[in-house]
């Protein structure tokens, strides 16, 4: 100790230590090394396996019979009442009105008489149909 | 002495690359575990004490050598493993209860029969040992290792201007124990 002279140790006390400092290395085993030669003749196998069922989980084709997971339904699974419903829930959805439109427009049937339809047309100016 | 360590270092180093574990931990231990056990005589100050806690720091040392990153020189590493074995058995001691307070502690150096310090020797450290645990490690490294903050920084893996506010406290709480005792 640089400014203590005043601690001592027991005679040959390092010399002893030392050798049984070096036993610790017998005493304690490291996990690393034991588990390593424990598993190693498996080890090949068992990432083998892994693999394939990892690879079977990708190609197992999609549909009835195909592993239980969560789908996402496709397009044409998805009722029209369930696109209104989504569309009407989005009120900023601007296309809604049109749909509302020419739905109310087939149930009501409307319909023009023919001289009524005449007198329109005539009231328009042919440039109106670019002739 | 210089070329000697450099010389243990690059032995380390190659024993190290190998993964020959058992022969670097022998190195080590011929090389290094004197210089640790004064670090930790230091620290915890009775004999029996020192010689629990330097078992300990290489059974940690042994355990954990093939994960060591490189990342400081393996003296280094080997330093900051047996600073924190000695923190936690002061923390421990302090935890025992009053039997484990400062003058309680100073009794048990007075009690070991490899301590033969005179009575300002015994004062200083009776002052030290009523220091919080952190302190008493920062003073007792730079008081009596002389060892300089940088290094230090290394150890305790602390700012160098923590370590000096420590130490700065500590000088404090020392000359304010003796004028008291």
């Amino acid at each position: 100790m640089k400014k203590h002279k005043s601690f001592n140790t027991p005679e040959a006390y390092f010399a002893n230590k030392k050798a049984a400092l070096k036993a610790i290395a017998q005493e304690h085993p490291t996990h690393r090394r034991s588990n390593v030669i424990a598993f190693k003749p498996y080890l090949t196998g068992a990432l083998a396996a892994a693999a394939m069922v990892v690879l079977a989980f990708f190609i197992w084709p999609s549909g009835e019979g195909s592993p239980a997971t969560p789908q996402a339904p496709g397009i044409s699974q998805i009722e029209d009442e369930a696109v209104l419903e989504y569309l009407s829930a989005n009120a900023s959805f601007n296309e809604f009105n049109y749909f509302m439109v020419e739905e109310e427009f087939m149930e009501e049937n409307i319909s023009l008489e023919d001289e009524e339809m005449m007198d329109y047309l005539k009231s328009q100016p042919l440039d109106f149909y670019n002739l | 002495m210089q070329e000697h360590m450099a010389d243990t270092e690059q032995k380390l180093e190659h024993l190290f690359l190998q993964k020959n574990w058992q022969a670097l931990f022998n190195l080590l231990v011929e090389h290094y575990s004197e210089r640790l056990y004064w670090h930790i005589r230091k620290l915890v100050l009775v004999h029996d004490d020192a010689d629990d806690v330097l078992q300990n720091t290489f059974i940690k040392v042994w355990k954990n050598l093939h994960k060591y990153r490189g990342d400081a020189q393996l003296y280094t590493w080997m330093y900051r493993i047996a600073t924190n074995e000695a923190l936690a058995h002061l923390k421990k001691q302090k935890r025992l209860g009053p039997e484990a307070s400062a003058p309680a502690e100073i009794n048990r150096l007075q009690a070991d029969v490899y301590y033969n310090g005179d009575e300002m020797e015994k004062q200083l450290l009776a002052a030290v040992a009523q220091l919080p645990e952190k302190q008493q490690v920062v003073f007792k490294l730079k008081y009596f290792e002389e060892m300089k903050y940088e290094e230090m920084s290394r150890v305790l893996e602390t700012s160098v201007g923590a370590l000096k506010a420590s130490y700065h406290h500590a000088t404090n709480k020392i000359k304010d124990y003796l004028k008291q005792h």
